[in-house]
């Protein structure tokens, strides 16, 4: 199996598996388009800290079925081993999304996306706002018309 | 933290956020407004008494058309007449589902106007509705999924290759207990006159051959089937029932059988291994026997979700061998009175509150995964042969 070669933000080099790399379908692209190369792939969006918790979670889920599947997709479920893999501190958790975002990598985007969704679940206005650091921009007055317009869902 | 996750990201957060936490978010700042209000309004799935009403004052009392995003709309308890149908129409303008649930009349002249006003309409769903027999014309073609929840006025040749009104479904929920015994108010003159009240009470609920054979031949495009209510009892074996490998529906995906209790072993199994394309499989009272679970562990490459209730005769072990042998995509199995429990399966963390387990055993996707696991690792088939 041959390997490739890539370069993380702050010059760290990384040697991986080319299926384990490919998981992320802008390399793949790039793979297919540069075709076998000897030379790293760079990676100026990706910092050595978050390309490596993302290669691990690549390794981990290497022979994973692709799946398509909305339903699978939309429930908040979230794997044991992915609910270990996103116990990081705050700052990582949204590096690792932005990461899969730029790496175009759907599935560890999608558990990324579930664990920020499981931390709003719950929580009121203010907590939300407090999780990611938003400036309260509504006058009381545009709080409570959007408040009495939707009504129907406030209860539960 | 200085900066923030991208707009496409922020939206499929929020996608994953139900009603009341959507809500709490439009109330965050004008960003997440913008985005979340419509996704709040997309989606309507009311189940409370009075919601129905609180969604139309909010609907006519707001500054925005918040109505142009409604897609499914489901106001349970909520009692649909010419007026509020002819109220929707002015306030929503893209609706793909709609659950209509009145004990009253729709008039035809109404339920056109709804059908040409929503082009787009896919999903109509019509709960003890009195329908006419020129009903059934206006429904041709657009709809894809049809839902006929004891509604009375259901001709036997409703899904006909004559009229192919129908033949577009592709998803079919129908339970149609009450065709052939309209509602007692409606029919009291009648009864009076001919005295034979107590005779129409006890009829059968029969579905005509031609029906079903309809179902068989016209329907053919069918994904989704759903057979509720006591006239499955009769239907079902009438239309499973088949001695060899009979392809009905080729693109069946969910098959959900409320009362399959003359449905027999062999008919389910021939009837599985002609549709590999199931995942999503629901019986209550299935007479079956672990050889029917072996089938779908073999059968069914694209299984997810699979519940039993009432079917007494499977053992945990042919669960297990389910779970084990089974899809890679399966990740629900719930049985129910089928005396397997929680505790046949050392994998689901247990604490239980009550003093007896439920009947029941609930294995969810992270059980499932670590028997297919220990499976793959050989752990299992070790445990089996010293058992």
């Amino acid at each position: 199996m041959s390997n490739v070669r890539l370069l993380s933000s702050d010059n760290e080099e990384f040697v991986v598996q080319k299926e384990v790399a490919e998981r992320s379908v802008l390399i793949k692209n790039m793979l297919e388009d540069v075709g076998e190369t000897d030379s790293a792939i760079p990676l100026p969006n990706v910092t050595a800290k978050v390309l490596k918790k993302v290669i691990e979670w690549c390794d981990h889920h290497s022979s994973d079925p692709v799946t398509t599947d909305e339903t699978e997709r939309r429930t908040t479920d979230i794997d044991e081993w992915d609910q270990k893999f996103m116990e990081v501190d705050q700052e990582t958790l949204f590096d690792i999304i932005l990461a899969a975002n730029y790496l175009d990598i759907k599935p560890l985007l999608d558990v990324g996306c579930k664990t920020v969704a499981n931390m709003i679940k719950g929580k009121t206005a203010e907590e939300i706002r407090k999780i990611f650091n938003i400036v309260n921009d509504f006058t009381p007055e545009e709080e409570a018309q959007i408040r009495k317009e939707n009504e129907w869902a406030e209860d539960r | 933290m200085d900066r923030f996750l991208p707009t496409e990201v922020v939206y499929s957060i929020f996608q994953h956020l139900q009603k009341k936490d959507r809500f709490t978010c439009t109330l965050v700042n004008q960003w997440f407004y913008a985005m979340v209000n419509p996704l709040l309004w997309r989606t309507i799935w009311m189940t409370s008494s009075d919601s129905g009403k609180k969604v139309f004052d909010c609907l006519v009392a707001a500054r925005h058309p918040v109505g142009q995003h409604i897609r499914p709309l489901h106001l349970e308890y909520f009692t649909w007449t010419d007026d509020s149908l002819s109220l929707l129409m002015t306030h929503v303008g893209a609706l793909e589902e709609l659950w209509l649930h009145f004990p009253k009349i729709v008039s035809d002249q109404v339920m056109q106007q709804l059908l040409r006003q929503y082009p787009n309409l896919k999903l109509l769903h019509l709960g003890r509705c009195s329908l006419t027999p020129s009903t059934w014309d206006l429904l041709g073609g657009q709809l894809k999924t049809l839902h006929l929840d004891r509604c009375t006025g259901v001709p036997p040749d409703i899904f006909s290759s004559s009229t192919r009104a129908l033949s577009q479904v592709e998803e079919l929920w129908i339970n149609l207990d009450e065709i052939y015994n309209p509602p007692p108010d409606k029919e009291d003159d009648e009864e009076e006159e001919e005295d034979n009240g107590d005779d129409e009470q006890e009829k059968d609920w029969v579905m005509e051959d031609e029906t079903i054979a309809d179902m068989k031949h016209v329907l053919n495009g069918l994904t989704f089937l759903q057979l509720a209510g006591r006239f499955s009892v009769d239907v079902v074996p009438r239309l499973f029932t088949t001695t060899a490998m009979v392809v009905v529906w080729p693109n069946l995906t969910t098959l959900i059988l409320d009362e399959c209790e003359s449905l027999d072993n062999d008919s389910l199994i021939a009837f599985l291994q002609s549709h590999p394309k199931l995942h999503t499989l629901y019986f209550c009272r299935s007479p079956m026997v672990d050889t029917v679970l072996d089938t779908m562990a073999t059968c069914l490459p694209d299984l997810s979700s699979l519940k039993l209730r009432y079917s007494r005769q499977i053992t945990y072990h042919g669960l297990r061998r389910l779970v084990q042998r089974g899809s890679s995509r399966l990740r629900d199995v719930f049985v129910q009175n089928c005396m397997i429990y929680d505790n046949h399966f050392p994998e689901i963390n247990i604490n239980w509150a009550m003093p007896e387990p439920p009947d029941e055993a609930w294995l969810k996707l992270n059980t499932i995964r670590k028997i297919q696991q220990d499976f793959r690792q050989g752990i299992d088939s070790q445990q089996e042969q010293q058992q």
